[in-house]
């Protein structure tokens, strides 16, 4: 497959005022195909704005050469730039002029005029949905409507590839779902290609065809998730939620050595009461936690039980496990299977976890 | 290349006329103040045919100190009523930029006061008035004792004055002698507060435009002070005056002529901070991250300055024509006359305006060359653009060559002048306006690309 995206050598090191320097991106390479959704993963200050930064002709890199669809950025800029559409993570817009106002400013910016802008401000307001407000300033808009006209503008001249930095950064629930199946959509529909930064893995998991991990300025790995999570190998862990049920010692060293493939058993008890109260949004909370342990909370229980197995072919062992704590007197209340993820790439390869 | 340039350009004009606010500052306040400035100081062109009037006054002002100085309003203002010869002891109000001043005593003035009117002083209120009752005066003013401390303006909450109350007590036997010393009265008393008011305006609108300002003038109100001390000092009120040339077979009015040199002087001041608003809104587009977005867009740096410099220009070029066309307006409503005051060679006045337009860019683009923030450069632009408009004239206050040559206010007026008396020698003025242009925008814009970093 052809490549939208050639990134070789990029390097930046940013001059302070004080005289020191930091080298912010140490001779990145990637590889964007056309038409997939490729995801730029990596914690904050890894270097994904910077990157990105350099491949949109927004800053000068130190060295190195960004092409987008054959063009250099930096001996090319304009017939580059015309390929690309960029959506800031920060909202971009003019406040006092309305949201057809912004979209025909920024469309002339990209060339467009005459009867090819008013059709195509027309199609981006039916994509973003603000066809009944775009008469209406975009100071008076709420957070989640200025965001989709943030995105629309990026969209105006049907660029092939998409760039958006963190997007979903600070919005609610709601709003990130519509942006999450906004990515989708432009792959889909319009066959473009996106270039997504984040630091959140569900998100570069439920989204992306390949991903690269970024880590201190360097892409520490690069290719498909199933590519990335065959580096961890091929273990699956199997989570059982045995709620108050207390599970002893005998029975973990039974399932480890009787099981084929399990590599290991073990036992925690989560303290529900603690959990909840916690400061963080209950939102945020449940996204974190296994549907498991939510309902468990929901139930009322006030301590859960939690075994986890890894295992070489988790689904397989899976009715052998359940069997062994069923004849030991253990009541199961539900299950799952994690199979590797880029949690796991990304601990594996640096030794920390992406969310700290 | 065109369209691009014309598109950014379009964008930020229309963001300025749409703002209901920013109207308000460019248009309304500078009217407002030229026509109170020409009212004030050319309103009574009839009185003139009267003649020695003879008047009592009684000074009970107690003074004011001010900057270590003893003052008293109210001597300064009889001094005015008197010939100039007996001016020479009064207490000057301490403003730094008078010193400079070269004053031209040998112009003619179209209202000598003191031709006007014979004074006596006494002492006595009641006897004033008892004089005046007898027949032996046809008005007694008395200032009251309080009037220094009226004309004091608190820097720091710029604050309206009370209302000076100096009376003025009339003969029943001569009543049209009387209420032209009344008229006289006013317009001094409007003199003095027009140069105050004239300078309160600026600051307040300056405040509202950036409340940074304020603080700016209280930490800075060392140095500001003695600019208002200038603004409200009567003498230079009237010498403006005095120094008005009187082109010789000029058919025009006093309240015309002021009300053009004013009025055009208060519009170059207030288009100074549109120029500004419009040149350091590249740095608040650099916040806001829509210039970063016209980088990432297939625009070349050219074009985006480029396009925004020409907006800035034409913000400038439509708000002084405006001003023209409605200051012209102000002055026929005013007269009950269809007049155009700016004369009737157009293309003259479109080269001044245009050359004006674009000096005045220059300076904006200067300020964005030097300054980093726009917390920065709103209170720096302010206090040039103040200096800049006392230099050229805007609040009725003029200080004569060399000082004015700064100015391209002085410039422009001067220019806008000539051709209202029909003469077409303004070539100086536009070369003078055009070098300046020139020069600010070089240095300008090699400050602002040196460190132009997105
Ligand atoms: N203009 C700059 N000057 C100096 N250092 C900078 C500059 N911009 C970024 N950096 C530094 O470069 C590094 C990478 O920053 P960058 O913004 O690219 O990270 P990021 O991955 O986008 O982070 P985040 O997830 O927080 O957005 C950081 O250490 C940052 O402090
Ligand atoms: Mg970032």
């Amino acid at each position: 497959m052809e490549n939208i995206v050639e990134a070789r050598g990029l390097v930046k090191i940013y001059k302070r005022r004080d005289g020191t320097t930091v080298e912010a991106v140490k001779g990145v390479n990637l590889d964007i195909r056309k038409g997939e959704i490729f995801s730029l993963l990596g914690p904050n200050g890894a270097g994904k704005t910077t990157t990105i930064s350099m491949i949109s002709g927004l800053i000068p890199p130190t060295s190195g050469d960004a092409k987008i669809g054959g063009y250099s950025i930096i001996n090319s800029p304009i017939q580059a730039k015309k390929l690309l559409g960029v959506i800031p993570q920060e909202i971009a817009l003019y406040p006092k002029l309305t949201a057809r106002q912004n979209l025909e400013f920024f469309g002339r910016m990209y060339g467009l005029g005459g009867s090819v802008l008013r059709k195509q401000v027309d199609e981006v307001l039916e994509f973003i949905d603000l066809k009944d407000r775009q008469n209406d300033r975009v100071e008076t808009f709420s957070g989640g409507m200025k965001r989709r006209v943030n995105i629309g503008v990026g969209l105006l001249h049907k660029p092939q590839l998409v760039y958006m930095d963190e997007p979903t950064v600070g919005i609610d629930p709601q709003s990130r779902r519509r942006i999450l199946d906004t990515v989708f959509r432009l792959r889909d529909e319009y066959n473009m290609s996106v270039l997504y930064t984040t630091h959140l893995m569900e998100e570069a998991q439920e989204l992306s065809d390949r991903v690269a991990i970024i880590d201190h300025g360097t892409i520490i790995a690069q290719g498909t998730q199933g590519e990335l999570t065959q580096q961890v190998g091929e273990e699956d862990r199997l989570l059982f939620h045995v709620g108050e049920a207390v599970v002893d010692e005998a029975l973990l060293k039974r399932i480890e050595q009787n099981v084929e493939g399990v590599t290991s058993a073990t036992y925690t008890v989560l303290n529900l009461k603690e959990l909840t109260a916690s400061d963080a949004p209950q939102t945020d909370l449940i996204d974190k936690l296994s549907t498991g342990t939510v309902a468990a909370i929901r139930a009322g229980h006030t301590t859960e039980g939690l075994v986890t197995v890894v295992a070489r072919r988790g689904r397989k062992a899976l009715p052998h496990i359940i069997n062994l704590m069923d004849s030991n007197g253990v009541q199961i209340q539900s299950v799952e299977v994690r199979e590797p993820d880029l949690e796991a790439v990304f601990l594996k390869l640096t030794g920390r976890a992406l969310r700290d | 290349m065109m369209k691009k340039i014309l598109a950014i350009a379009w964008k930020d004009n229309y963001q300025i006329f749409t703002d209901r606010s920013l109207l308000l500052l460019m248009f309304i306040t500078p009217l407002v103040i030229s026509t109170i400035v020409a009212l004030v100081f050319g309103g009574d062109g009839g009185a003139a045919s009267l003649s020695n009037i003879p008047v009592v006054v009684v000074n009970q002002d107690v003074g004011i100190v001010e900057q270590e100085q003893r003052i008293n309003y109210g001597q300064q203002f009889i001094s005015l009523l008197m010939p100039p010869q007996n001016s020479d002891d009064m207490a000057a109000v301490a403003c730094p930029l008078l010193e400079d001043a070269t004053q031209n005593q040998d112009t003619t003035s179209p209202i000598a006061l003191y031709e006007l009117i014979d004074l006596t002083q006494l002492d006595d209120p009641q006897a004033a008035r008892d004089a005046v009752d007898n027949g032996d005066y046809a008005a007694a003013i008395i200032i009251p004792s309080e009037f220094s401390q009226a004309f004091r303006v608190d820097p720091i909450t710029i604050s309206a004055q009370p209302t000076i109350q100096v009376e003025v007590y009339g003969s029943q036997g001569v009543p049209i002698s009387a209420s032209v010393v009344r008229a006289v009265v006013d317009s001094i008393i409007n003199t003095n507060k027009t140069g105050s008011i004239a300078i309160n305006t600026a600051l307040t609108t300056l405040i509202q435009l950036n409340p940074a300002v304020l603080s700016q003038l209280q930490t800075a109100d060392d140095t500001l002070q003695p600019i208002y001390a200038c603004g409200f000092s009567p003498d230079l009120g009237i010498v403006t005056i005095n120094q008005q040339p009187i082109i010789s077979g000029d058919a025009r009015s006093l309240f015309e002529v002021i009300l053009l040199s004013v009025g055009a002087s208060q519009a170059v001041f207030f288009a100074l901070f549109s120029a500004q608003f419009g040149v350091l809104n590249i740095i608040e587009e650099r916040r806001a991250g829509t210039l970063q977005r016209l980088f990432v867009s297939p625009t070349t740096r050219f074009e985006i300055l480029t396009g925004k410099l020409f907006g800035t220009f034409g913000t400038v070029v439509f708000q002084l024509s405006i001003m023209l066309l409605a200051l012209t307006l102000v002055s026929s409503l005013l007269t009950g006359t269809l007049t155009n005051i700016w004369g009737t060679n157009i293309i003259g006045i479109i080269t001044v305006v245009l050359a004006l337009s674009f000096a005045a860019t220059g300076i904006a683009m200067l300020l964005a060359g030097f300054t980093t923030t726009p917390e920065q450069a709103g209170p720096i632009g302010g206090v040039i653009n103040i200096v800049l408009a006392m230099l050229g004239g805007a609040f009725g206050v003029t200080f004569g060559p060399p000082l004015s040559y700064l100015s391209l206010i002085y410039w422009g007026t001067n220019a806008l002048d000539k051709l209202s008396a029909g003469s077409t020698d303004i070539l100086l003025n536009l070369i003078i306006l055009l070098g300046q242009g020139v020069l600010f925008f070089g240095i300008g814009l090699i400050l602002f690309n040196r460190r132009a970093e997105v």
